[in-house]
């Protein structure tokens, strides 16, 4: 129950994070956002 | 498309392409095992999910080799890879799958007996992931991970880990180390499970003597020694005698503390009726006070700050510039679980076991562990 949890947390930041990349308008801030983005895919993918 | 979509589209590209590159490898981690020849002497290769069905299809199943001799006599237990970044005692399970025949008695070997712990690194210990054994054929590689159960498999820890049954508290990340979770729990945790399948197949293959393996880092005191269940202690003691009057090999030999639980020298011995043993090598690569990690590490042992601490006297082991070759450490464990075969065999007679064409510590340091590695097929 807790591992459900945590994927679904896991989820919830990595939609706010793509969300913020989406709404972003500098580039800096763009690279920032997606390059964030990528552990927490890879945590829900269960492959690190 | 406008600018500031494209420039999107290409970071979330250039994003995407670097998570596949950090994925494919981080799979290959996850997934990729090391090839085992089946040597003559292996009649059966079984898993521990054959024994305790919860683990099949888990990434903690492991491969049982069973090597049986043709005249009835006792069994031995030998693991390895308890804790996967202590690799001589996976060496030596290997040696013995690939090379070992055994006349009279069953040996059962697992050598990578936490196969999760194998998918990790220590975590700020900037571990390499492999290493590479020399042959004259080429060379072999092995995995190389962490003390504990990858996360991945068993989350989250608990602030304190409460060992079954004997209630004993111990720091909550031990609850992933195999060597704190015997006898195991069949509704435990994924490590607890590992730990309960090994008492089933100790339990059904009817296992009188069990030796795990084990390596420690030069400061710890419990080191290039022989732990023993009250139980064992006198196999302990002809085994000590033995390699040190007929190989040179300087060994202690210590009783398992009674009323520190959850370690197979302890937990073992008590919940089975098989008589369990432990052996340490000195295995630099875990110890702090070590400078650069890598492969050249693992194999040879020699680290210049460890020299240091061994002329300053902070060793428990004699330590000098030859460093701890995983030549010298394989071949003071195969020489142990020998000596311990030999003097459990002495000791009950109507359980002997005998074991032939195994190296001996003299031989392996004179040929190298990859002499006795066999090329696998493919």
């Amino acid at each position: 129950m807790v591992t459900l949890i945590y994927y679904l947390f896991c989820a919830f930041v990595a939609i706010l994070l793509l969300w913020n990349f989406v709404e972003e308008e500098n580039l800096y801030n763009e690279i920032l956002y997606a390059f964030v983005l990528m552990p927490f895919i890879l945590r829900i993918l269960r492959i690190y | 498309m406008s600018n500031k979509w494209l420039r999107k589209t290409l970071i979330i590209l250039l994003s995407v392409i670097m998570m596949v590159i950090a994925g494919r490898e981080f799979l290959i981690w996850l997934n990729e095992k090391e090839p085992i020849v089946e040597g003559p002497g292996v009649t059966r290769v079984a898993k521990l999910s054959d024994y305790f069905a919860d683990l099949k299809g888990t990434a903690l199943d492991t491969n049982i080799y069973i090597l049986e001799g043709e005249e009835d006599g006792g069994a031995v237990m030998v693991t390895a890879g308890v804790h996967t970044n202590e690799l001589s005692g996976v060496m030596t399970n290997v040696i013995l799958i690939e090379n070992a025949h055994v006349e009279k008695g069953k040996v059962i070997l697992i050598p990578f007996a936490n196969n999760s712990a194998f998918t990790a690194g220590h975590p700020g210990e900037a571990y390499p992931m492999r290493y590479h054994i020399k042959t004259d054929w080429g060379s072999r590689w092995f995995r190389f991970g962490d003390r504990y159960t990858n996360p991945i498999h068993q989350w989250p820890d608990p602030e304190v880990y409460v060992h079954y049954p004997s209630g004993q508290s111990l720091s909550g990340f031990d609850i992933r180390n195999l060597n704190r979770t015997f006898p195991g729990k069949a509704d435990g945790t994924i490590t607890e499970k590992v730990g309960h399948a090994i008492m089933q197949v100790i339990e059904k293959e009817n296992v009188d003597l069990f030796i795990d393996l084990h390596e420690a880092e030069p400061m710890y005191p419990v080191i290039n020694t022989i732990v023993a269940n009250q139980k064992a202690m006198d196999i302990a003691v002809i085994a000590e005698m033995n390699l040190s009057a007929f190989e040179g090999i300087k060994i202690g030999k210590e009783i398992s503390p009674e009323n520190l639980h959850g370690l197979t020298h302890r937990e073992v011995g008590d919940h089975s009726r098989a008589l369990s043993l432990l052996a340490e090598t000195c295995d630099p690569i875990q110890d702090p006070l070590r400078g650069r990690t890598d492969e050249a590490l693992i194999i040879t042992g020699k680290d210049e700050f460890i020299l240091k601490a061994a002329k300053l006297g902070l060793l428990y082991v004699p330590f000098d510039e030859t460093g701890s070759h995983i030549d010298v450490r394989t071949g003071r464990h195969t020489s142990t679980v020998l000596e311990i075969i030999s003097a459990f065999s002495e000791l009950y007679p109507d359980k002997e076991i005998i074991v032939s064409d195994a190296p001996r510590y003299a031989e392996i340091i004179e040929k190298g562990v990859g002499y006795f590695l066999l090329k696998p097929r493919g």
